[in-house]
């Protein structure tokens, strides 16, 4: 989760690759150790004429910047909203608009970007897991000595699990929360950005998929439980068995040693 | 074939068994051919001479490694998928070659009088079907096995009366039930009872020695630690024992094997194959001369043990039947200590020849045999 953010003091320190001067430059660490930038850009006062052409300018400049961020990755969500555009990727954002919304779009961008985040690492962290599910499941039926020495591993592929789970079960009402009525800039600009990204459909996903890792590791521990309950018992079994067969011995030694001639 | 066995091999378990029969070649070469050798003197060799004692670890070390060696072998073959059955019938069918394979060495090699001498083999055999149930078992139960085979020896030893078993330092019996069955589990020279004790002891060791990677290996290091240290109390100990359990004047004898000299055995080997471990193994690929050497021969164990038998004791009978009508007439009176040391040294060169020649494809061996009986 975004946890500060910080303004920097002077925008030229990040490359804004030709976005006007006044742009200034947001930084925000990210829930999986990045960090997110946001440039705020005042859209000029401009003719009529002029101002589609340097509208598209702006959005080309600004797509450029953010698609700058991760070279090669999908190409930028771009928003257009009541005269404002917001041009969005997981690591970068851009927002144009009259210089006196754009300081609710950022706060629009920051809270979006937030739960993305979120739900990103989530499903980083899930399909790293669903990994190993092949090789962990037949231990959800059965568990034998051999594995024993995998018990910590599957306890803490559990732990894993369930914190996933709780993780997403606090991101849910966030994600599934409607937008404010009457439909404001900010409320509007959330909506557009959870649609373009699909985050609704990602987080049900990411449930199934974690329901999927809680309900096989759920059984390793409870194949693991059992194990060691049986094998606490077989142990005792056996000591008595031990006990006895050195009674026998004793015994038999008693007897062959009394009849000896 | 060689170079791939030693890449898989552990240098440290072959330089061990080697050391194991390098030890045993030398005490049965000399006490054999030459324990009761100018007596009058005052003897070489034996159990009055302190310099003579590390032989006495020959046959301990043998048989923790069979424990050893075994474990690392299940786990291994576990690890590639191999079925448990499949690992339990392989196991089964060993241990019953090698009580037949000791039966049929005693008969020929100490003759049909001492087939139920109960020999070294026929303790490896019967310690592969009793690590066949431990394979299966929780360690707990097998520490308590280990704890029963160590405690009660004393105990059997006495009630058993082991020392009308005994003349003038050989096994004795008489072909009944009763003897026979006695001296496999309490009187013989190798007999279950306390035994065994060694083979389970290494099937619990290996994974502390072996299995910590590169870590320092503590647990074992204090597992073995702390067997010395409880063999020392029990020799500290013996005056409070009562005197029907002793059934020898030392502290530390092997036959019968004191629960000091058991206990002692134990954590020295662990101790010894933890050390060599951590300073042999991630050190070398064991494809030096003497290590190249060393697992030819650990490889070959079984046939060096029948033939340096064979080597001292069929010369000695034959000898002795030509000249006197008596097979015994030379039993430890064939040659000067030194003269048999000689034999046991100029003999390990040959083996040292021999072994990795055995490995050859088609060269017959104990072990090809046991093999092509055992493995599917």
């Amino acid at each position: 989760m975004i946890t500060s953010h910080q303004q920097l003091a002077d925008a030229g320190t990040i490359p804004v690759n030709g976005l006007p001067p006044d742009t200034t430059v947001e930084r925000m660490p990210l829930a999986d150790g990045g960090v997110f930038e946001v440039a705020l850009v005042t859209i000029p006062a401009v003719e009529a004429a002029e101002h589609d052409s340097v509208i598209a300018e702006l959005v080309g400049r600004a797509s450029s910047w953010v698609t700058a961020a991760a070279p090669g990755g999908d190409p930028p969500v771009v928003t257009p909203l009541y005269g404002t555009h917001v041009v969005w990727s997981p690591r970068r954002a851009a927002a144009l608009g009259p210089a006196d919304r754009l300081a609710t779009m950022r706060a629009a961008i920051v809270d979006f970007t937030d739960r993305e985040a979120e739900l990103r690492d989530i499903e980083r962290r899930v399909a790293a897991a669903l990994e190993h599910v092949d090789g962990d499941a037949p231990l959800a039926f059965e568990f034998d000595e051999q594995s024993l020495p995998r018990r910590r591993e599957l306890a803490t592929r559990f732990r894993d699990a369930i914190s996933l789970r709780r993780r997403l079960a606090v991101l849910a009402p966030a994600v599934h929360r409607p937008a404010p009525q009457p439909p404001t800039l900010a409320g509007q600009l959330g909506e557009r950005l959870r649609d373009r990204t699909r985050v609704v459909e990602r987080l049900d996903h990411a449930v199934e998929q974690a329901d999927l890792l809680e309900r096989v590791y759920s059984g390793c521990g409870d194949r693991v439980a059992e194990f060691i309950s049986s094998r606490r018992h077989l142990t005792l079994e056996w000591v008595i068995i031990l006990l006895l067969a050195a009674e026998v011995v004793l015994i038999t030694l008693d007897l062959l040693a009394s009849h000896t001639p | 074939m060689t170079g791939r066995r030693a890449a898989t091999r552990l240098a440290s378990i072959d330089l061990l068994r080697t050391v194991a029969i390098i030890l045993m070649t030398l005490v049965h070469f000399v006490e054999n051919l030459a324990g009761s050798y100018d007596v009058e003197n005052g003897p070489f060799i034996g159990a009055n001479r302190y310099w003579w004692m590390p032989t006495g670890f020959a046959a301990p070390l043998f048989t923790f490694l069979s424990g050893v060696s075994y474990r690392l072998w299940a786990d291994a073959q576990a690890s590639r998928g191999r079925d448990t059955e499949e690992l339990s019938k392989i196991t089964v069918r060993r241990g019953l070659f090698l009580i037949l394979f000791g039966f049929v060495f005693n008969v020929l090699v100490w003759l049909p009088e001492d087939v139920f001498n109960w020999d070294i083999l026929s303790l490896i055999g019967t310690a592969m079907l009793a690590l066949n149930v431990a394979r299966k078992t929780p360690p707990a139960v097998t520490v308590v096995a280990c704890g029963l085979l160590v405690g009660l020896a004393p105990v059997l030893r006495a009630v058993a009366d082991y020392r009308a078993f005994w003349a003038e330092g050989f096994f004795d019996y008489d072909f009944t039930v009763a003897d026979v069955v006695t001296g496999y589990l309490a009187t013989g020279y190798f007999p279950v009872f306390p035994w065994l004790a060694l083979p389970l002891a290494g099937f619990l060791a290996a994974p502390l020695i072996y299995g910590g990677g590169d870590r320092t290996p503590r647990a074992s290091l204090t597992a073995g630690g702390l067997l010395l240290a409880t063999a020392i109390g029990v020799m500290l100990a013996r005056p409070l024992v009562p005197a029907r359990l002793i059934t020898h004047d030392r502290l530390w004898a092997m036959f019968p094997p004191t629960t000091a000299y058991v206990l002692g055995t134990i954590g020295g080997g662990i101790v010894l194959a933890t050390i060599l471990h951590w300073t042999l193994d991630a050190r070398t690929d064991g494809r030096g001369p003497l290590l190249r050497i060393a697992g030819a021969m650990s490889r070959h164990s079984l046939t060096l043990y029948v033939l340096h038998h064979i080597a001292h004791v069929w010369p000695l009978w034959i000898a002795g039947f030509v000249i006197s009508g008596d097979p015994d007439a030379f039993w430890q009176v064939a040659t000067p200590a030194s003269t048999a040391l000689a034999w046991a040294v100029a003999f390990l060169f040959l083996v040292a020849w021999l072994a990795e020649r055995l490995d050859r494809p088609g060269t017959p061996s104990a072990e090809s045999m046991l093999r092509w009986l055992c493995e599917p």
